[in-house]
């Protein structure tokens, strides 16, 4: 036995490409909702089934600060009177956007679509690029949760469920209904690549949210440890006993209650070691090295890092979910960015946030680009946005915006029928004599005209046909604006036969929603 | 004139104090005395105290105590707690306020104990490579944390002023400095001690100048002249929901949002913070800030004109449909929080979410109701919160089985880590710091992963594929970071002071003088886990045996030539592998060798057997147990009894010494065989301490026992 080193570093990575380490399971039975990983080849299979890649901005994003009207009309005059302070939040500012043309020419894209006009902030301006190719759905008049807490309006958001009980956290998720009412277990999973598990992708399963999530926080540094290569070492002793511990303890689970606590951490355990194994060999083999432009955007220093160095991972995370798509059977992403409840200094925090995302060269712009690179991937991926709420009309005394509700929301992908859907700028806002607009309102936020539950249904029909209605079962009788048809929200096309994945009888899905269904009433 | 006898119990119990609680904590059952064991002592002391550091004959006699005496040894708000954590060396004398503890660590007090080399950890600033010298965070972050395992402190205070200023009045380092942090949190603390009602510590929270700097209404301001109000709404909405659990449910929306929530905006003007040049010695102009906020016109020392008095709203406010009063924010927030404490909304979310927080990630109806009956009782009394906290730790409704509690990372690893320090003689001389795996995990010491919501929650830890992953791996690749058994003590200069050696020999008992692996185990397993050895099953004991017995895993140990084999647990129960089991288990741990290096081995061994136990699920949560005997209950007043009179006092009994006679009044009472009283007092809070006495009249009770119906106490 080798004496202990007390500053062994052990690079597993490192040592996993040398492996050639195989578990030996004595007949360990314990049935993994994940399923198992496809087949560990060294090809990426096509074509790709769809997959929509959710991301939530954290704290309420003020999106009438990404869009805002043209210049030379009576509400552009209200909104620039009511929101003046927040470009003016410095004598600099103020000397520089005396008025809103001048904001106008500085810090937005004119942006135009069937007849109207309208400003993109030009930190988006791969948003713009995008918006003009048609692949960018604005929906105005949006709403999800009603009420101005952040906590509770998270939960609404996350779980698609305007009736969501506040403080209840141990429920289902949009994100994790759309999982299961796509395929029996074994055949689509959600991949989250944040810090922890959102409720957007719980499951159903009360005993195990995470049942059909995969947990890639950090796709470079996926899965257990099996030591460091040296059989006497410390380390491959305890790489040994805790492997060979759990194995068995799999099997004690099995003659435990369904809601036996422990179950969750030997699910944790096997997922890990699953799906680790079989993920790192695939990136091995296709890109043993994250390319360069994805590590840019997390490395401090590399000139082109993101303000919130963790989006850049979790950009750089979804690259490499994608090499490995197939053998999570991977449907559906979670990505978070946080830091959106702007009471102060707007321009600068909001500015910083919104280039991170959709700034050229930025973010999803460097991930779009590097996604061209695996064949079927761009024409199969669409992007939603969602947020706790919007925020008030009128700046506050801080340089920025409180809570508010209605807000837009915004669909991005080659699949997505771009254009505006809804009244960009409702003239309702500045109905009202002088001082009694809605603008002059303390507290006046957007109206919500259209539910999000109406946008999210559209986008999981795109996922898979027919698990709209099954995961929004209210959206068909939610609110939507006038003259507002989400029918088209995507563009018709042929429902790609995934090369890998099982062909799934429609009874299975219908099962399986029929399943939440029964629990939802439940 | 009857008197009263108390029976001495025959077993070694020094002192008791004899407590008469404000109210009756309606809700809560207490468990039964069967009930209380020593499995229930350490339950409370893992959740509520990083496991404590509590001698096992602490551990003991406080489980031959009633329940509700022993809570009240077993967690104070003190600074120091003699009995969870005993004194060891001068550290005691540093404790009074993480300020003093954080600048005694890395002073050159002669002293000081932490050795030279490794006192900058707990360094306030830094000095640039620009040469300014700025402030740093993670001074404070090792200093909480050596807070929670030097001994002779309390870690249940500071297990407490964690979850105030992580979670329930969040704040940031990244969006604060670390003074104004760590004085929100020693002034937290200190009025905890105080006995003040928790909503005055919520106040002092909210007038705060590390609220403020989150929340930016530092700049908040009231025009009395023009009746303008210029500022933000966060901390006025968060002061609400956050901080009091006051969601506006129960209030007309629009009335919540223009009154409530506007007027509380308008209450929070005349917050600014001073600065002082050069404060804690650093050249940055925007590190300057100062706490606590002066609410007066002034200037401070800088030269800013501070108006907090001219630019708050003068005059009365109607929040929460009451008319709040003060001539500063800081009076009016007082003000408020007595009335937000009292909120129906306030009385139902907050106490839930206090022991949800703590406790139970499984509340049921029947548990919320106890939970709200309970807190309504005393919400707003002093000491309230101690008081509810006390009460629960020795209810059936945490100690039930329906009690489960997934625990975060840093519950997990500061609970590891605790247990893991032998002594104070490791505090200072092993440098490892859980620091750095609790960050891996998710959990960085006041940077709340959700900002002002808080840090990691239970569920996020326990639905965290990628938390496991990591603890799992430093497991496996940082074995030592447990397993530590020598650290060299070094100066400034990097030359060896003296050396620190693991000696579990100090506080793991022997059995014969010897230690053998079955028993040292178990122990283990009850010290980490606490469940009694609930959990303690055929594979934990085969593993842990193999480490402890060989240092190697149970594949090994069976088999050196064929490690990788897995053995099920028909395997392990049947022979050959019987045999070999029990040969493990009964093998000798050579703790008390003679020789160094064999003593440092068998530690290592040790050291590994908690890597595999801090690794098993039942680390990552805790779980209540079945109950076996009904609660403690009054016992029936006989309507038709007549008064007595009582005579005697109340004193502190003594192992050995005889009954004392007793006088008592004002106070439902019932004497048991045991030593201990239980008192409940509607009349209002009376600490009954040794050398007290008490007089009045009690009617009889059909079981002979008595209840007192007038009280005196002097």
């Amino acid at each position: 036995m080798r004496a202990l080193s007390e500053n062994n570093d052990v690079n597993r990575r490192d040592f996993l490409k040398g492996s050639m380490y195989t578990a030996l399971m004595a007949g360990g039975t314990a049935s993994l909702a994940l399923g198992t990983p496809r087949v560990a080849s060294a090809q990426v299979a096509t074509p790709r089934p769809r997959t929509l890649i959710n991301v939530m901005l954290l704290g309420g994003a003020d999106l009438r600060f990404l869009l805002v009207p043209e210049p030379g009309t009576a509400y552009a005059d209200k909104f620039w009177e009511a929101r003046s302070p927040m470009y003016q939040d410095n004598p600099a500012n103020a000397a520089l956007y005396p008025d809103y043309i001048s904001v106008w020419n500085d810090l937005y894209l004119p942006t135009t679509h069937g007849g109207t006009t309208f400003g993109i902030h030009n930190n988006a301006a791969w948003l713009k690029a995008q918006f003009d190719l048609g692949n960018v759905a604005i929906v105005a008049n949006t709403l999800g949760s009603d009420n101005r807490r952040h906590d509770h309006s998270q939960l609404i958001v996350n779980t698609g469920d305007p009736l969501a009980s506040q403080y209840v956290y141990d429920r289902d998720g949009w994100g994790g209904r759309l999982i299961y009412a796509t395929g029996p277990p074994g055949t689509a999973n959600a991949v989250s690549v944040t810090n922890d598990v959102s409720i957007f992708c719980n499951g159903i399963d009360a005993a195990n949210r995470n049942a059909r999530v995969v947990h890639a926080r950090d796709t470079r540094d996926f899965g257990l440890s099996n030591g460091d290569g040296d059989p006497l070492s410390d380390h491959t002793a305890m790489a040994r006993a805790l492997r060979a511990y759990y194995s068995q303890k799999q099997i004690e689970a099995g003659a435990m209650p369904v809601d036996w606590p422990h179950r969750k951490f030997l699910q944790h355990e096997l997922a890990a070691r699953t799906f680790g194994e079989a993920f790192n060999a695939r990136l091995n083999a296709i890109s043993p090295v994250q390319p360069v432009a994805l590590q840019n955007l997390y490395t401090a220093g590399s000139g082109n890092t993101l303000n919130d160095i963790g989006f850049g991972r979790q950009c750089a995370n979804v690259y490499d979910t994608f090499i490995g798509a197939d053998l999570f059977q991977m449907r559906l992403l979670s990505l978070e960015y946080t830091g959106w409840d702007t009471h102060k200094n707007e321009r600068a925090e909001f500015g910083a946030k919104i280039e991170d995302i959709f700034g050229t060269g930025k973010g999803l712009d460097v991930l779009s680009q590097e996604l061209e690179t695996i064949p079927g991937v761009a024409e199969s991926v669409a992007y939603t946005f969602n947020t706790d709420f919007g925020r008030q009309l009128r700046a506050n005394g801080d340089y920025g915006s409180d809570h508010g509700r209605g807000n837009y929301s915004i669909v991005v992908g080659q699949p997505v029928e771009g254009g505006i859907y809804g009244e960009m700028f409702p003239v309702s806002e500045i109905l009202g004599g002088e001082g009694s607009t809605r603008f002059d309102q303390q507290g006046a936020d957007i109206e919500g005209r259209t539910s999000i539950e109406r946008i999210l249904a559209a986008a999981c029909e795109w996922v898979e046909p027919g698990t709209g209605p099954m995961v929004f079962p209210g959206a068909a009788s939610s609110i939507l604006e006038n003259g507002v048809d989400l029918d088209g929200l995507f563009k018709l096309t042929d429902v790609p036969e995934p090369s890998m994945s099982l062909l799934l009888p429609t009874g299975a899905a219908l099962l399986a929603g029929l399943a939440w269904l029964r629990e939802r009433n439940h | 004139m009857k008197t009263v006898m108390l029976k001495s119990a025959a077993c070694v119990i020094l002192f008791f104090t004899l407590h008469v609680s404000s109210a009756t904590a309606q809700g809560f059952e207490t468990i039964g005395e069967a009930d209380w064991d020593e499995t229930a002592v350490r339950r409370v002391l893992h959740v509520f105290a990083y496991g404590g550091a509590a001698s096992d004959s602490q551990i003991a006699l406080w489980s031959f105590m009633r329940p509700s005496t022993a809570i009240q040894e077993m967690l104070t708000f003190a600074p120091n707690n003699p009995l969870l954590s005993p004194a060891e060396d001068v550290s005691t004398g540093h404790a009074g306020s993480l300020e003093a503890l954080q600048t005694w660590l890395s002073s050159g007090d002669p002293d000081n104990l932490t050795c030279p080399g490794d006192r900058n950890r707990f360094n306030e600033t830094n000095e640039r490579a620009d040469g300014e010298i700025v402030l740093r965070n993670q001074g404070l972050q090792q200093a909480w944390i050596a807070a929670v395992r030097t001994r002779g402190l309390n870690p249940f205070r500071h297990n407490v002023g964690f979850w105030l200023v992580n979670y329930q009045m969040a704040v940031n380092l990244h969006d604060t400095e670390p003074p104004l942090l760590r004085d929100h949190y020693d002034r937290s603390l200190d009025g905890l001690a105080a006995g003040r009602p928790f909503h005055e510590v919520l106040a002092l929270g909210a007038t705060s100048a590390a609220v403020a700097r989150e929340y930016n209404h530092r700049n908040n301001t009231y025009n009395n002249n023009t009746g303008t109000f210029r500022g933000n709404d966060d901390f006025a909405r968060e002061f609400h929901q956050l901080f009091f659990r006051i969601n506006g449910d129960t209030e007309d929306p629009a009335y919540h949002e223009d009154v409530t929530i506007e007027h509380t905006a308008w209450a929070l003007t005349g917050l600014q913070i001073d600065k002082v040049s050069n404060a804690y010695g650093t050249t940055l102009n925007r590190e300057w800030w100062v706490a606590p906020i002066d609410f007066t016109d002034h200037t401070d020392e800088t030269g800013r004109s501070i108006l907090n008095a001219t630019r708050n709203y003068q005059g009365n406010l109607e929040i929460l449909h009451n008319t709040i009063s003060g001539a500063t924010a800081e009076d009016k927030l007082f003000d408020l929080a007595a009335v937000a404490i009292q909120h129906p909304e306030s009385l139902a979310n907050l106490p839930v979410e206090i022991v949800n927080f703590f406790a139970d990630d499984n509340l049921d109806v029947e548990k919320t109701t106890a939970i709200q009956e309970a807190w309504s009782a005393i919400a707003g009394t002093p000491n309230d919160l101690l008081h509810f906290i006390r009460e629960y730790a020795v209810s059936t409704a945490f100690h039930g089985a329906s009690t489960l509690k997934y625990r975060t990372a840093f519950q997990r690893n500061m609970t590891i880590y605790n247990l893991n320090t032998v002594d104070n003689e490791e505090t200072y001389g092993n440098t490892f710091s859980p620091r750095a795996p609790m960050l891996e995990q998710g959990a960085d010491v006041f940077v709340p992963a959700h900002d002002v919501f808080g840090g990691q929650t239970s569920l996020n830890a326990a639905n965290n594929p990628n938390l496991f992953q990591e603890a799992y791996n430093r497991a496996v690749d940082y074995p030592a970071n447990l397993a530590r058994t020598v650290d060299v003590c070094r100066d400034e200069n990097d030359v060896a002071l003296g050396t620190w050696r693991k000696d579990w020999a100090r506080v793991i008992p022997t059995t014969g003088g010897m230690y053998p692996v079955a028993e040292v185990g178990l122990w283990l397993w009850n010290r980490f886990v606490g469940d009694g050895g609930r959990n303690f099953g055929t594979l934990e004991r085969a593993n842990v045996a193999a480490l402890l017995a060989t240092g190697m895993d149970l594949g090994f140990a069976i088999d050196p030539a064929a490690p990788e084999t897995i053995y099920s647990v028909t395997q392990l129960s049947s022979e050959p592998l019987l045999t070999a089991l029990t040969n493990l288990q009964s093998a000798n741990l050579e703790l008390g060798s003679a020789t160094t290096s064999t003593r440092q081995e068998a530690n290592r061994r040790i050291g590994l057997a908690i890597n595999f136990i801090s690794m098993t699920p039942a680390m990552f949560v805790t779980e209540g147990t079945e109950l076996s005997q009904a609660p403690i209950l009054p016992p029936p007043i006989d309507p038709d009894a007549e008064p007595v009179e009582l005579n005697g006092a109340i004193q502190a009994v003594e192992a050995g010494g005889p009954p004392k006679t007793i006088t008592l009044s004002g106070a439902t009472v019932w004497i048991s065989p045991e030593t201990a009283l239980q008192f409940e007092d509607s009349a209002g809070a009376n600490e009954l301490m040794p050398g007290q006495s008490a007089s009045g009249t009690a009617v009889e009770n059909t079981d002979g026992s008595l209840t007192a119906i007038s009280l005196e106490i002097y």
